[in-house]
């Protein structure tokens, strides 16, 4: 005799949960690279000041759509290596770049790179907020005008992207002819974001980004960086662990000019490797 | 040496101790229930409460770490370890504390596990199988971290063995039933304990490496 079973639980909000459940974005830490090729390829990429090696030898893929942070301790090259990606370090004399670095398959050392143009490619934001002494308005449309454009309905628009993209528009939407420099650091800095958007990168450094910020401005930023990868392609350097480990997908430890481990965030920060990763993030050394 | 790395070592030292308390408790609760001394048994299960102590104070201490120094790489992985090894120690030990309190009904059910050579069979690898496992979480060595999850099938043989003559000899007595529950119920302690020294050894797999073993093959069977 087959016996009636009496269901235990209420299938329909069994359903529901797992409906809502599926709904839910993705695991915030990829596990895998994302796809499609990279954007920036280092290919025994080296960066010279006079004699002495910044960074050494340095191949690595760096993706679309995913955030890579760059770690190590004082002196390592990490900014070096990030200052290099749209040739900042040309304004240190005595630098002199070998092996390839290239960007969307263009070598950013080959002579014939216009740097305005890689610049605009390749957007940057600084430690600390570094806005122009004009009002909220310029310091966005400040790049725009340079490539050319002068039509004030097609500045209002981007500078409104911009603002939105840098989730700043709602707290400044009513004051755009305001100086920029009365915003406050958290503001400023979410202001050189949408500034550096402005010219249409596919790009994004950061160079310590949230150094100066208290930790709700870090937050806002952090959770910007997070909006801002689905488009664009973001390289962080910080000496902030937990921050590479909230914020990037993928990890590379630079020490001493030499790029020690790289990987998946997940797994640098869970079951590094090597040795030296290992030692500096658990703060062992470094 | 940095002030995690000088609180892990403490807190690794005290689940070491907790380790050596627990396999204490469980030789002392089989020595108990074999010699018929009662307040032996007892006294396993007093001694209970300290490690239930103990292991409230380690996952604290272990909570402490995680919100004061957001560990990462081994540190990470070492408190995680802790925390459930803390955990699964308990559990044994609370086993150990029932096989002690059971003794008072061994005694005046005249139960005699000296009769059953598998019931000592299952003693001895029990134990022997618990003591590796806390050499091996001092030593945080995999390959005796294998060795202990391999025991594990011993110990389920010699469980269902002591079952089957338990069933066998004592279903054909008056009064047996009472008599075979409590010595599957002491029995069955030891297989569980077998079963928490398998979950300890996969963490220290999973402190030196980083790989999860268990229930391998429910994702293998996703992948395939």
């Amino acid at each position: 005799m087959e016996l009636e079973q009496t269901p235990v639980v209420d299938v329909t909000e069994m359903k529901q949960l797992h409906e809502f459940h599926s709904a839910l974005p993705e695991q915030a830490d990829r596990t895998e690279i994302p796809s499609g090729g990279p954007v920036i390829v280092s290919d025994g990429f080296c960066l010279y000041y006079g004699p002495k090696a910044g960074v050494r030898d340095i191949t690595m893929d760096i993706y679309p759509r995913a955030v890579t942070a760059i770690i190590g301790p004082s002196g390592c090259g990490k900014s070096t290596f990030l200052r290099s990606i749209n040739r900042m370090n040309d304004l240190i004399p005595h630098t002199r770049a070998t092996g390839r670095l290239a960007v969307n398959g263009q070598d950013v050392y080959d002579k014939r790179v216009n740097l305005v143009n890689l610049r605009q490619q390749v957007g940057m934001v600084f430690q600390r907020p570094n806005p122009f002494p004009k009002s909220i308005y310029d310091n966005i449309a400040y790049g725009p005008r340079l490539q050319g454009i002068r039509k004030r309905s097609r500045l209002d628009e981007i500078v409104e992207k911009c603002l939105h993209d840098a989730a700043l528009w709602e707290e400044a939407k009513d004051e755009l002819k305001k100086s920029a420099l009365a915003l406050s650091g958290g503001q400023q800095q979410r202001l050189c974001i949408a500034r550096a958007l402005a010219t249409g990168p596919k790009v994004l450094l950061m160079d310590e980004p949230c150094s100066a910020l208290d930790p709700v401005a870090t937050g806002r930023i952090e959770e910007l960086i997070r909006k801002l990868k689905t488009d664009y392609t973001i390289v962080i350097v910080t000496h902030n662990m937990q921050q590479a480990a909230r914020v990037s997908d993928q990890t590379a430890f630079f020490c001493l000019g030499d790029l020690i481990e790289y990987g998946m965030t997940r797994d640098v920060f869970t079951n590094p490797q090597n040795k030296q990763t290992e030692d500096y993030i658990t703060g062992r050394f470094g | 040496m940095a002030e995690l790395q000088e609180r892990l070592e403490k807190v690794v030292l005290r689940l070491d101790l907790m380790g050596m308390r627990v396999e204490q408790a469980l030789a002392d609760a089989l020595r108990a229930i074999k010699d018929g001394d009662v307040e032996a048994g007892q006294r396993v299960d007093l001694h209970d409460s300290v490690i239930d102590r103990e292991e409230v104070e380690i996952e604290q201490e272990c909570i402490r770490l995680l919100a004061l120094y957001q560990p990462a790489a081994i540190d990470l992985r070492t408190i995680c370890t802790i925390i459930k090894v803390n955990s699964d120690l308990e559990r044994i030990a609370d086993l150990a504390a029932s096989i002690g309190k059971r003794t008072k009904h061994v005694v005046e059910d005249g139960i005699d596990f000296s009769r059953y050579d598998s019931f000592d069979s299952l003693t001895e690898t029990t134990t022997d199988t618990l003591g590796r496992t806390v050499r091996t979480l001092r030593a945080s060595n995999t390959t005796g971290a294998q060795g202990v999850i391999d025991s594990d099938d011993l110990i389920d043989e010699s469980y269902r063995l002591f079952v089957r003559s338990v069933l066998d000899t004592e279903s054909k007595k008056t009064g047996g039933v009472e008599a075979a529950m409590t010595m599957i119920n002491v029995a069955k302690a030891l297989e569980r304990t077998g079963d928490l020294c398998t979950n300890i050894a996969e963490d220290i797999i999973f402190l030196r490496t980083g790989d999860i073993i268990r229930h391998a093959d429910a994702f293998d069977e996703q992948t395939t």
